[in-house]
């Protein structure tokens, strides 16, 4: 016979033969299973931990997980959301086979288009999507490494079925402990914080970020700074801050009146009157009379038809990222395959819908342009259930009390106060290096959420009173420094940055035709704005060369001048200009770019940009 | 006995039935022992812990432990950041049916292995036990067979492929007997 083995018949083989010849058996854990069933006593495995090169430490605790599984949600009157969902082909009667298992039912392609359009009933600006408009095609991926040895043998208990809910630990030894981690996972990635800043310094920045003054001493007293926060007339700040960070600024196209009320829902919950996810539950559920203002806030964007509410829900709820898997299968974090993310948009659709169509067949288009036909599903690695999630009240009544709910809220909480997520993803440009006391800062912090039945009050006073929230800016990014500073310095300022071990200047806030402006200016172009339009001449007379040497002068501090390094490596990995910065653009969260993005690119590139300095600006010019 | 009048094992008697073949599918999904070890556990305690958990039949009962191992494992990559390709769980219950299906546990795969293992060449054998016993590297496993570590690499996997052949035929054979 001698058929080749398969790559996965070759890993089997490989984990008996280690069995066969390495002598090293299955071990007997009935009594330790048995033990923790019984929550006699915490054990952990009997085998010598293996020693990891990384810069993490391996830690073997367990923290306790128990997790409260709330009831079903009550159905509201009637289902208030005017939210559209365009209708979808009707499969041939031929298909009839669901997607999955490897047997795909792939329907013939045809002219109509698989997205989803927006519409609402009430005159909410929102972008239309024309119907032909498609997922883009796929392109080529990374593929990880099969043999990798990066395994990390550290495990954090799941959710599980709950027995009973332990009280939160005081939240000053809490915050302690917060602390004394966050020193310990600098001191692992080898950063040195860059100092605490005068208290002044600190409340002002937070109050430029959250919009609300704090008093100094509460800085040093978790416990004040909680009550402060949780105060009636600063829990509707930054409940409207918060909202407007996970809707990406769509909050802002929402009707005064909703809006109003949807904050002083959400407000409720900073002001420890109500349960975090209970009110995001029904919130998702359409079950709150403030789901379509929810859904309204978080549905507008620049990309096509509602993949920013996927995106964003997915994120908040979950903490997954589905940035990629809309257009392809993700492997650069594993974390998701793009049938996956169509299966949880087909969910969203057939539980919002309303009238003809909902419950259509749902397809998507692959990559090579097939179509694919998929069943509302939520992703069993995305909620760590082995029962099926089928149906959006389903999902919304599984999200309380989960852990991926509360770490979900803890990244979106963390990224209101430092502008990033505590655990970013491998493929964004900025994120703070990633190792298990990292991890284990994100489980403690998620885990005290659910203990605290989601006081999110608490867990932001966790947050601004942890020593992220009060280091200094590294000289290196002080804006005077800006042209004078040493590359490796500002390198070495930004690796802080990025650990929280440092602070930023406040970024340039400048809307993207102006930032367009600064792009141009920066190669000597000059854009004027015609009507509607930007238009870009070259500017070479000699008589203009001192007022374009003045202009350079004066360009934002954080318009990158100079780089080495594309803003992800991975895009290295793409060798079509045009495709590097769409992918920018998704990574973003911007969508479809404009052509005067593309049009600027090309301008720096004929003007000598380099490859590195032209992406970095392309970043500057559409990040958020 | 349960509704469907199956013979419930008791606790400790599900484990002791299941437990090597939960361990055994996590190792060949590519987890290290330590962490096929935790996971193990963890399988259990879930399963153990949900009311709704019925005995059908023990393969139903292997089955529905082994998915649950998968979740977590996969969830286990998930929240540690890895890169990790995790076999399709499809492609590895059809190598797993074959290789475990009968016992359940993989323990008659792993002696039908080392019966196997005594019939190559004592190069082959030779160079297996050094990569898997001894963890050397193929340029080392060459060093030592006087060949290239390229030479090395088709060897082996000459190898494994006869003991995959010679592993199915045993259990193929066993199953008729």
């Amino acid at each position: 016979m001698n058929k080749d083995l398969n790559p996965t018949e070759e890993h089997a083989l490989d984990a008996l033969l280690l069995e066969a010849l390495g002598d090293a058996p299955p071990p007997d854990q009935t009594a330790k299973i048995l033990a923790r069933c019984h929550d006699v006593s915490e054990v952990v495995s009997s085998r010598a931990p293996k020693v990891v090169t990384s810069s993490g430490d391996r830690d073997r605790s367990k923290s306790s997980g128990w997790i409260l599984l709330a009831s079903a949600a009550v159905l509201a009157a009637s289902l208030l959301i005017a939210f559209g969902w365009r209708s979808f082909r009707v499969a041939p009667d031929s298909i009839g086979a669901v997607a999955g298992g490897g047997k795909d039912p792939v329907a013939a392609s045809s002219n109509e288009p698989n997205d989803l359009g927006l519409a609402t009933s009430e005159s909410v600006p929102v972008q239309k999507v024309p119907r032909e408009q498609k997922p883009p095609r796929g392109i080529p991926l990374m593929v990880a490494d099969r043999d990798s040895s990066n395994r990390d043998p550290k495990l954090q208990p799941e959710n599980g079925p709950v027995l009973s809910q332990p009280q939160p630990a005081e939240l000053t030894l809490v915050s302690k402990q917060v602390n004394s981690d966050f020193h310990a996972y600098w001191q692992a990635i080898g950063i040195k914080p860059s100092g605490d800043a005068p208290a002044e310094t600190v409340v002002e920045r937070l109050a430029m970020i959250l919009g609300v003054e704090l008093a100094e001493s509460s800085l040093d007293d978790v416990a004040q700074l909680h009550d402060q926060l949780s105060s009636p007339a600063h829990a509707n700040v930054i409940a409207l801050n918060w909202l407007q960070q996970i809707s990406e600024g769509g909050v802002a196209n929402v009707k005064k009146d909703a809006r109003a009320a949807l904050v002083a829902e959400l407000a409720a919950c900073f002001q420890t009157n109500k349960r975090f996810d209970r009110v995001l539950a029904e919130l998702v559920a359409g079950e709150s009379p403030h789901s379509s203002t929810f859904y309204r806030a978080i549905s507008v964007g620049s990309d096509q038809g509602n993949a920013s509410v996927v995106r964003r829900l997915a994120a908040l709820t979950m903490n997954v990222d589905l940035r990629c898997t809309r257009c392809h299968d993700s492997y650069i974090e594993g974390s998701g395959l793009q049938h996956d993310y169509w299966a949880f948009t087909a969910l969203l659709r057939r539980g919002l819908s309303t009238g003809k169509g909902k419950s259509d067949p749902f397809f998507y288009e692959l990559p090579d342009g097939r179509e694919r036909l998929v069943e509302p599903l939520v992703a069993e690695a995305w909620i760590n259930s082995d029962q099926p999630i089928t149906n959006l009240r389903q999902w919304a009544e599984r999200l309380e009390g989960s852990t991926e709910l509360a770490t979900g809220v803890v990244n979106s909480l963390w990224q209101l106060v430092h502008g990033q997520p505590l655990r970013g993803r491998v493929v964004d440009p900025i994120s703070a290096p990633h190792n298990e006391s990292l991890s284990r800062l994100e489980d403690q912090l998620a885990q005290d959420l659910i203990q605290s039945e989601f006081n999110v009050a608490r867990t932001l006073s966790l947050i601004i009173a942890s020593p992220t929230a009060r280091q200094t800016i590294p000289p290196a990014l002080l804006p005077e420094n800006a042209f004078v500073a040493d590359e490796a310095d500002r390198r070495s300022a930004l690796d802080a940055v990025n650990a929280f071990a440092a602070s930023m200047p406040v970024p340039t806030q400048l809307s993207q035709a102006a930032r367009l402006v600064e792009v141009s200016r920066a190669i000597g172009s000059h854009l004027q704005v015609q009507g509607d339009s930007l238009v870009g001449q070259a500017d070479t007379s000699s008589a203009n060369s001192a007022s374009s040497q003045k202009s350079t002068n004066s360009l934002s501090v954080d318009l990158p001048s100079r780089a080495d390094t594309l803003p992800v490596q991975w895009l290295g990995q793409i060798r079509d200009e045009r495709i590097q910065i769409e992918h920018l653009g998704h990574l973003a969260g911007a969508g479809q770019l404009s052509s005067q993005v593309f049009d600027t690119a090309e301008q720096m590139r004929n003007a000598g940009v380099s490859e590195e300095l032209c992406l970095q600006r392309v970043w500057w010019l559409i990040r958020r | 006995m349960n509704a469907s009048g199956v013979v419930e094992l008791g606790p400790a008697e599900l484990i002791e039935r299941h437990q090597n073949g939960v361990w055994r599918y996590l190792r060949m999904l590519g987890c290290e022992a330590a962490t096929a070890d935790d996971l193990t556990q963890e399988t259990f305690l879930r399963v153990l812990r949900r009311d709704t958990f019925v005995q059908h039949s023990d393969a139903a009962t292997s089955s529905y432990l082994r998915r649950t191992a998968y979740n977590l494992l996969v969830s286990h990559h998930r929240k540690h950041g890895r890169v990790q390709n995790v076999p399709e769980p499809s492609q590895l219950d059809e190598i797993w049916n074959r290789w475990a299906g009968k016992d359940l546990s993989g323990d008659k795969a792993v002696e039908t292995l080392r019966d196997c293992l005594s019939a190559l060449t004592e190069r082959a054998q030779l160079a297996l036990r050094m990569r898997f016993a001894d963890d050397a590297s193929r340029n080392e496993i060459g060093s030592a067979l006087e060949i290239t570590e390229h030479g090395a690499r088709n060897l082996m996997q000459r190898a494994k492929q006869q003991l995959r052949d010679c592993v199915e035929a045993k259990l193929e054979q066993d199953k008729d007997e």
